[in-house]
């Protein structure tokens, strides 16, 4: 394979809370944020990556820091083989002219103040690109390419609806004829039966021109049909990167897949399909949880190797400790549940019904470590009862952080089911 | 219209009839809903898919009397299946009730108010925007519940204290809530609401102010303080958008069993037929102000008629057969202005199909002798006559540069911006 057009290597982009003056004289630690946190992979020539995500887990800030609008903590990219936050001034000249952005909010991004033919010819005459009647000529060009009437040029941003808003800003970015373009949400903000035909554009331009585009969107639905590739991040890092229709028909990591599973189908058998459902809150990434990330919500959370029990069974345990561990399972809880017992149940009944929990889960030893934890918390000793869950039953995907390896030629995965240390 | 309620229709809770709502602005008057029929059955969930601007937010404000200047509700009826209601309001009022139904639109504004709450709710797609950012969570539904056990423990009351304090006006009114107002029951009944939409340790996330939670979480207490006054309807206006993939999944079960367990109507309104599919029942197609298209699901997905519900399903990137290629809608939504809208089809100047017949406005035909399945569109009666084409109708080169944003911010408001301008 030939060179990549972009490489970026263990990219990591903490921001830190607390940080002020008056912090440090009250003696307030920092807090970081570990918005990305560790990142590698490669773009290549004409390809579109497409970076996939929930809000909060990093996609925006790792797509700044690739066009250097953001300076990473730690990591390189390359671009074309220049490292990106190293360049000298001509470097970074060519640079900001071969790496556009076009943004989510067509609304906000384009200066109302400026006519559609001046806000298109603004990033070539700063480029000193042609003389100003070919500017002009190309701006006229450029809006009949992406679907504008060509004497649009003396109308104001406001005179056009999101969709063609949208289309300028397009146009825009491709007037200093560049190589590579960071897509950030694009379509996001628009009506669906106008989203299709901005895709179909981008579609259209990049096998005109040959272009290379990172496309980052929350939107599953959107991705797969301009992605050559996608790579599935979740606070801070990514779980799977690999072909788009590998992924799609087979995604591995238990989030992945989760995602996909999710999205709602405009179909009619839509309401019979079964879903998985992802309990619970993404994480807070100024305590992201230790070992894999999405272990707090992840359905195939691996069992300790002594145990075989049922997956709901076993998720319904982790969902205990999980609230143990994030406090929302507090002594309170506990004593008001005692206090107004429902239906004559017991507080550990009803402890039992809240987390699903079976009345036996069908190994002795375990039933015996489950018994424990409940006694502890019918006592009111929540901190004992997490303690007995700690070490009793301990998961893999709590210990270690599962790296992101090669499951397949040209996919990689991070999770401990598809490596070969697991347990 | 009249309407004659029949026996076997007992299942309508609402029946909407020719609901018409407009804007009175400084462009001129905007029709932002058009006459539109619609019921809403015990216990189902009614939803409404339409892209921005085309009225369902409007036809939702309008249900539960929450339109606020410049706009108005300028005709149409809303008949409401309620037989003690209907008793109490026969005397001072009889053209209002017709059998065990009550045209709320007929009733005195404090009659209408007392019915927010109790018999409609509303969840918006923003929840931040619902709650007091300096008051508890859990003293703010208290509050919804304390407004509803007055109103309902002294019926005649109603009015005076529903004006002040419904949840309704209390949402739009950043005025803190008075603290005497919430007793320990209400609170009580708050921290029950909570655990019913899913917040673990509710007692404590009860004393915590809206800006801890998570936006999932957050919604999740709009709803619980929606369900305060127990309603028989809830309006939910995009109760997803905002949500990522896996908590909006979360809420539209959450939706979806509050609904199975409790046998609440909902009508779900969205953008997205995705979500639409997963959880309603029936749904009904907006398009420019007017209900285009209304059957049950299947009818919508495979034996549509209207031309833009075909389009707007052919739209959307099909996740099961990526192969299949989008087909977009050419154009724009069109201007609601009404100066600007035409005396024909208002999809006429988008529509593959447009003939010279659609230069009249097309009424609603039932499709196929379905009375459940209704189109405005000619294509339900006669099959399209390319003999009969309107001539150059779409230039696909060139989207239409009209569209009127302005009218279609103004349209998107929330009534709680409404009230902070
Ligand atoms: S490593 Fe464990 S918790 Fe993480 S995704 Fe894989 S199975 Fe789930
Ligand atoms: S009435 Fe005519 S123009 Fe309107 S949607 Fe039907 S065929 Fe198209």
């Amino acid at each position: 394979m030939s060179e990549p057009l972009v490489h970026v290597s263990d990219l990591k982009k903490h921001y830190y809370e607390q940080d002020t003056l008056l912090d440090r004289a009250l003696g307030n630690d920092p807090v970081a944020v570990r918005a990305v946190d560790g990142v590698s992979f490669d773009i290549h020539e004409g390809e579109t990556l497409g970076l996939v995500g929930e809000s909060g887990c990093g996609k925006s800030t790792l797509g700044e820091a690739l066009v250097n609008l953001e300076t990473p903590t730690t990591g390189d990219v390359t671009f074309d083989n220049l490292p990106v936050y190293d360049l000298d001034e001509d470097q970074e000249r060519e640079f900001r002219r071969r790496v556009q952005v076009v943004f989510q909010d067509p609304y906000s991004s384009l200066n109302p103040r400026m006519t559609v033919g001046e806000t298109i010819r603004e990033p070539m005459a700063l480029h000193d690109m042609g003389t100003k009647a070919e500017r002009k000529e190309t701006a006229r060009e450029l809006l009949e390419q992406v679907g504008l009437d060509a004497d649009h040029t003396e109308r104001y941003p406001h005179e056009f609806s999101g969709g063609q808003r949208q289309r300028i800003g397009i146009a825009r970015a491709l007037g200093v004829e560049p190589d590579f373009i960071v897509l950030d949400e694009p379509v996001s903000a628009l009506d669906v039966s106008v989203q299709a035909q901005i895709l179909t554009l981008l579609n259209d331009l990049q096998a005109e021109y040959d272009l290379t585009y990172l496309l980052i969107t929350h939107d599953l639905s959107i991705v797969r049909r301009i992605s050559d590739r996608i790579a599935v991040m979740y606070l801070g890092k990514f779980a799977e990167i690999g072909p788009t229709e590998e992924i799609f028909e087979n995604p591995q990591h238990p989030y992945t897949e989760g995602l996909l599973e999710n999205v709602p189908r405009a179909n009619v058998e839509e309401q019979y399909r079964d879903i998985q459902i992802i309990a619970g809150d993404v994480p807070s990434p100024r305590d992201p949880p230790s070992g894999c990330r999405f272990r707090t919500r992840c359905p195939e959370i691996i069992q300790p190797a002594a145990f075989d029990l049922n997956q709901d069974h076993w998720r319904a345990i982790v969902d205990l400790k999980t609230q143990l561990e994030n406090g929302s399972l507090s002594t309170d809880w506990l004593v008001s549940r005692a206090a107004n017992k429902r239906d004559d149940q017991s507080l550990e009944q009803q402890l039992r019904e809240h987390f699903e929990l079976p009345s036996t889960l069908g190994n002795d030893t375990a039933d015996a470590v489950l018994n424990r934890v409940l006694s502890a918390l019918t006592d009111e000793r929540p901190d004992d009862a997490l303690g007995i869950l700690e070490t009793e039953f301990e998961s893999l995907c709590e210990r270690e952080s599962p790296a992101l390896e090669e499951t397949e030629p040209n996919r990689c995965t991070a999770c401990h089911l598809y490596q070969e240390d697991s347990d | 219209m009249v309407l004659v309620p029949r026996e076997s229709d007992s299942a309508d809770l609402i029946r909407v009839r020719d609901l018409t709502t407009r804007f009175y602005t400084e462009e001129g008057q905007i029709n932002a809903v058009e006459s539109i029929n619609f019921t809403i059955q015990k216990g189902e969930i009614f939803g409404i898919v339409g892209e921005s601007g085309s009225g369902k937010s409007v036809a939702a404000l309008s249900l539960i009397d929450l339109i606020e200047e410049p706009g108005r509700i300028v005709g149409g009826e809303i008949w409401y299946r309620n037989p003690d209601l209907a008793e109490m309001v026969a005397d001072a009022t009889p053209d209002a009730v017709d059998g065990a139904y009550v045209d709320i639109l007929q009733l005195s504004e404090g009659g209408r108010h007392a019915l927010r709450g109790s018999t409609f709710s509303m969840i918006f797609q923003d929840p931040m925007s619902s709650f007091n950012p300096s008051v508890t969570v859990g003293e703010q539904i208290a509050e919804a519940v304390e407004v509803q056990r007055r109103a309902s423990a002294n019926p005649r009351s109603t009015r005076a204290r529903t004006e002040d304090f419904s949840l309704v006006s209390f949402l739009l009114s950043s005025a803190l809530p008075s603290r005497q107002f919430v007793t320990p029951d209400s609170k009580d009944r708050a921290i029950e609401l909570l655990e019913q939409v899913g917040i673990p340790d509710p007692a404590k996330r009860a004393e915590e102010y809206p800006y801890e939670y998570s936006g999932g979480m957050l919604q999740r207490a709009m709803i619980a303080q929606a369900l305060a006054g127990e309603p028989e309807i809830l309006i939910a206006d995009e109760p997803t958008t905002a949500l990522d993939v896996t908590i909006q999944s979360q809420i539209l079960q959450l939706l979806s069993e509050l609904q199975d367990e409790t046998g609440l109507s909902i009508v779900l309104i969205s953008h997205n037929l995705g979500v639409i599919s997963r959880i309603c029942d029936r749904v009904g197609v907006m398009y420019a102000g007017e209900l285009i298209e209304k059957g049950d699901l299947s009818d919508i997905h495979q034996s549509s008629v209207h031309p833009y519900t075909q389009g707007l399903l052919d739209s959307i990137p099909d996740f099961e057969h990526p192969e299949s290629s989008l087909q977009p809608i050419p154009g724009n939504v069109p201007s609601l202005l009404d100066s600007e809208m035409g005396d024909g089809c208002y999809f006429a100047d988008r529509c593959p199909k447009a003939m010279t017949t659609c230069r009249e406005k097309p009424p609603e035909f039932t499709v196929d002798g379905d009375d459940d399945h209704t189109v405005q569109c000619y294509l339900a009666r006669e099959a399209y006559d390319p003999a009969k084409a309107l001539e150059d109708n779409i230039d696909s080169e060139e989207p239409d540069a009209t569209a009127s944003t302005m009218n279609r911010e103004q349209l998107e408001h929330s009534p709680v911006e409404f009230d902070n301008e």
